[in-house]
């Protein structure tokens, strides 16, 4: 007896072998027992099968439900979800608020830095122009970085002891 | 229906037309209703997928590129969400813990007969399931269902083997118990 052909049984029968597979089967058939009772069986759980399952219907109001699944879907608000509403709805805010008052913010800051450069020269140029003030400012800056040394020594020494 | 009314109405359906849509429905509802009975073996789970299935291929339905290929692509719609239904059954019940309620037709002959395919059949893995209703139920050739799954012919040869050995063997288990 040649080695059964069982693996090549379901392709058999649904007729899905080519020429010389399927004349090897049945060469096979014709004379092992074994191989012809599973194929028999294979058809008889394949009938089986087709039966229950032809027996089985959907529902009858079934087109009905799914008319009003999609209508209940339709009604449903865009932003129905919630979590994505709040967070769009304040970005939508701030961005309007932005338009709104943006070109206002713009030019504020852009006014207050031109004052401060303004102020920053007026003091270097008063300072150089005035000799006694100069060296006033000499003196008062060494006096200021001293005194942040010592500070900062003292804060370190209580700090660590 | 002849095919070409059928590819019509799915183009016009397509086009957002809701009577149409309906058409399709009830022309698709028994199909797509036994692919998800076998997937789930559970009369209520499938009745909710198959609808679901239909509103998403209703919203969907402009993605469709190829009209003729409208029934596998529902199919395939429907498969999925078979797929995820079990992953959520299976995450909520603990994993191999499916609940099997049996499938009784008043009108079959032999509803023992029925009741022990179905529970045999929902003790099959989902692969295997999933390529015996392609093939017994859905009818698709073995060069079709590769395209539906994503896997090569000779896979599907043996996985439809695989299958029809494991079903037989929980028959006769379900035989002798």
């Amino acid at each position: 007896m040649s080695c059964h052909v069982e693996d090549q049984l379901s392709a058999y029968m649904d007729d899905e072998l080519n020429e010389e597979e399927r004349q090897q089967v049945e060469t096979h058939l014709e004379s092992c027992d074994s191989c012809q009772v599973l194929l028999e069986e294979l058809f008889t759980i394949q009938s089986s099968v087709i039966h229950t399952f032809s027996q089985l219907q959907a529902p009858a109001d079934f087109e009905i439900r799914v008319q009003q699944a999609i209508a209940d879907r339709e009604e449903t608000p865009v932003f129905g979800k919630g979590w994505l509403f709040v967070p769009l709805m304040a970005f939508i805010a701030l961005g309007l608020l932005w338009i709104a008052t943006g070109a206002v913010f713009v030019k504020l800051v852009h006014g207050f830095l031109k004052l401060m450069i303004a102020m920053v020269y007026t003091a270097s140029h008063l300072i150089s122009g005035v000799p006694v003030l100069s060296g006033i400012t000499v003196v008062l800056s060494l006096i200021i970085i001293s005194t942040s040394v010592y500070s900062l020594r003292r804060l370190l020494q209580t700090s660590t002891s | 229906m002849v095919d070409e009314e059928l590819y019509h109405i799915i183009h016009e359906a397509k086009g957002g037309n809701q009577e149409a849509f309906t058409k399709l429905v009830n022309r698709y509802k028994g199909t797509v209703y036994r692919f998800a009975v076998g997937m789930l073996t559970h009369h209520m789970d499938a009745e909710d997928v198959a609808q679901e299935a239909f509103v998403k291929a209703f919203y969907s339905l402009s993605s469709l590129e190829n009209e003729y290929a409208f029934s596998s692509w529902m199919i395939r719609i429907v498969s999925n969400l078979c797929k995820d239904r079990l992953k959520k059954r299976a995450k909520d019940q603990g994993f191999g813990d499916e609940p099997n309620e049996s499938i009784v037709d008043p009108n079959l002959a032999d509803p023992l007969e029925k009741m022990s395919l179905e529970e045999s059949l929902g003790s099959l893995s989902v692969d295997h399931r999933e390529v015996i209703l392609l093939h017994d139920v859905q009818g698709y050739r073995y060069e079709e269902i590769a395209d539906m799954v994503d896997v090569p012919i000779g896979t599907v040869k043996s996985r439809l083997f695989a299958a029809r050995m494991a079903l037989r063997k929980e028959l006769a288990r379900g035989d002798r118990g």
